[in-house]
């Protein structure tokens, strides 16, 4: 029998379409954590993320199922286009940017996976983590949606620059422009700190 | 780690010429954007050849791209994962 772990996108979609419910799970497994983390950051609360991950895999098998995927595409890219679609959608709806946060006390990275840890390391990492998302929260939208796309979601800039009908050259020189902003609040706030 | 870091060679302190009609050479640095292609793999080996060259050649480039994979570094710390009760609906559904 095929490891699944090792076939391709392509072979596990088309595994799924001949009734392979494996075949999906494997697909699930393997780009979760980018779909969702990209859903994540664009919404920034938890809730509205997980609820749009669950509608953004319903409708992405139920493309599968009525077999809209077509194999020309790479399945990832198919996919965060149609949670971006689904966040955009819900944006338009609400006729609001993305500005809600978690509240103090629920974070995110409650459900991260927890590695042996005593409570003070826990603690400085639960800061870092925090201070990280910090910095990717003051980011303008449309830098901070180019660092997700290509760091957490892992689309190359040409693949960003397909998916959000830009140039090139403008997704890359919002990842740098996003750069030099993070790099500024960090050196800020190390001198804050020395002060 | 979804980014790639290069084996640096700081010993070798080359900088890159090229031919040009107007001046005899020109020295080829590289652009900030360059640089995030390369830190992300998204460079040919030539050009991530031409790429190190110019890390390992030029001090204001080395210490450009220094602090742009410690802000990738940074990033990196900070990925969620959905709930298995997301996942749990998600199945339910197939």
């Amino acid at each position: 029998m095929a490891q699944l772990h090792v076939m391709d996108d392509k072979d596990l979609v088309r595994l799924y379409q001949q009734g392979d419910q494996r075949a999906i799970s494997e697909l699930i497994n393997r780009y979760k954590q980018r779909i969702y983390s990209t859903i994540y950051f664009l919404v920034r609360n938890r809730e509205l993320a997980e609820d749009l991950f669950q509608d953004s895999f319903i409708k992405i098998i139920n493309s599968l199922k009525n077999k809209h995927y077509s194999e020309q595409g790479k399945f990832l890219p198919w996919a965060l286009r149609i949670a971006h679609n689904l966040v955009i959608d819900h944006f338009r709806k609400e006729k609001l940017m993305p500005l809600q946060h978690d509240s103090e006390e629920y974070s995110v990275f409650d459900v991260l996976p927890q590695k042996s840890r005593n409570a003070a390391e826990q603690m400085i990492y639960d800061e870092k983590i925090a201070h990280v998302r910090a910095l990717i929260d003051k980011l303008p939208f449309e830098q901070r949606e180019v660092v997700i796309l290509r760091h957490y979601a892992g689309l190359s800039f040409k693949e960003i620059s397909n998916m959000l009908n830009i140039n090139i050259n403008t997704a890359l020189g919002r990842m740098h422009y996003a750069i030099l902003k993070m790099r500024e609040m960090i050196q800020k706030e190390q001198v804050n700190l020395r002060e | 780690m979804k980014f790639f870091i290069p084996f640096y060679n700081f010993s070798e302190n080359a900088s890159l010429f090229i031919h040009s009609p107007k001046k005899k050479f020109m020295i080829l640095t590289s652009t900030q954007q360059d640089l995030l292609r390369y830190a992300y793999n998204e460079t040919g080996l030539i050009e991530s050849d031409r790429i190190q060259r110019s890390i390992d050649g030029d001090p204001v480039v080395r210490q450009d791209f220094s602090e742009l994979v410690s802000v990738l570094e940074q990033l990196d710390l900070a990925s969620p994962q959905p709930s298995d009760e997301s996942i749990r609906k998600i199945l339910m559904h197939c």
